[in-house]
C-alpha cells in the first residue's frame, strides 16, 4: 500500500464478535417421503 | 474500542483451479480468503508466521488501509493503483493508527465502492456508472489471471469487453464475500 504517514499510537480494537459476514446455510435436500400409497379401488 | 473501519485498494484475480473469483492484495500476492479473516502476516517470505501477528508500533507489519477516501485517492498517482477496487475494510486487533491510514493485525472487507480505470485512472462509481473488468494472463504463471478496471469509454476506445459480463463477474465476487457494492 502506500504512503499512511508517521506512526501516531497504537489501539486495540477487540470487538465482541467479528464483522464477519454471516455463512448462508446451505440447503440440505430433502428427500421426498415414501409412504405407500393405498390402492383406491374403482366400484363399478 | 470496536472495529475500524478504513479505505483499501485490491485487485480480483481468477484462479484457474476452481475458476473462483478473489479479492487479492495489490502490492503483496496475497489471496482475501472469502468469509474468514485477513491475518496480518509479518513478511511476504514462505517462512514468515501467518497466525496474526501483531503488528509492531515502528515496523512496516500490518494490514494496510487508509483513513479516508481523500486519503486513499491522493495515492493513485504515485502507487500501482490502476486497475484496482477501492472499497472500505473492517480492522481490528492490534491496530497501529498513522498520520493517512493504519496497519491493522486482523480485517475483512467490507464494502466495494469505486474501481480505478486502468488506462485513464478514472474513478468509477461501481454501483451508478458503466464500467468493465478485462483479465489478462500474468507471465509469471498461467495459474490465475488479473483484473484491469476499465472505465466505459476506455472500454469502449481500447477493449470492447462485454459489460454485462463484467457486472456479472462482480456480483459473484461480492457475493462470494458477503459483501457489498456501495
Amino acid at each position: 500500500m502506500g504512503k499512511i504517514g508517521e506512526f501516531e499510537k497504537t489501539v486495540v480494537a477487540e470487538p465482541l464478535k467479528e464483522p464477519l459476514p454471516a455463512k448462508v446455510p446451505q440447503e440440505v435436500p430433502v428427500e421426498p417421503l415414501k409412504e405407500p400409497v393405498p390402492a383406491v379401488e374403482v366400484s363399478p | 474500542m470496536t472495529v475500524l473501519t478504513g479505505w483499501r485498494f485490491w485487485k480480483i484475480r481468477r484462479t484457474s483451479k476452481d475458476g473462483h473469483l478473489w479479492l487479492r492484495s495489490v502490492v503483496r500476492n496475497e489471496l482475501w480468503p472469502p468469509m474468514e479473516r485477513f491475518v496480518a502476516q509479518r513478511s511476504s517470505y514462505k517462512e514468515a508466521v501467518q497466525s496474526g501477528i501483531p503488528p509492531e508500533a515502528h515496523s512496516a507489519s500490518g494490514i494496510y488501509a487508509y483513513k479516508t477516501i481523500l486519503d486513499a485517492l491522493e495515492n493513485i498517482d504515485h502507487y500501482c493503483y490502476r486497475g484496482t477496487f477501492l472499497g472500505k475494510v473492517s480492522l481490528w486487533g492490534v491496530i497501529q493508527k498513522h498520520q493517512f491510514g493504519f496497519r491493522a493485525q486482523f480485517a475483512y472487507p467490507l464494502s466495494l465502492v469505486f474501481g480505478i480505470c486502468c488506462v485513464c485512472k478514472q474513478t468509477v462509481s461501481l454501483k451508478s456508472e458503466p464500467f468493465a473488468i478485462g483479465w489478462a494472463s500474468l507471465h509469471i504463471t498461467e495459474d490465475f489471471s488479473v483484473s484491469g478496471f476499465l472505465c466505459e469509454g476506455c472500454n469502449e476506445k481500447y477493449y470492447s469487453v462485454d459489460m454485462d459480463t463484467s457486472h456479472r463477474e462482480l456480483a459473484e465476487l461480492t457475493n462470494r464475500y458477503g459483501i457489498e457494492i456501495e
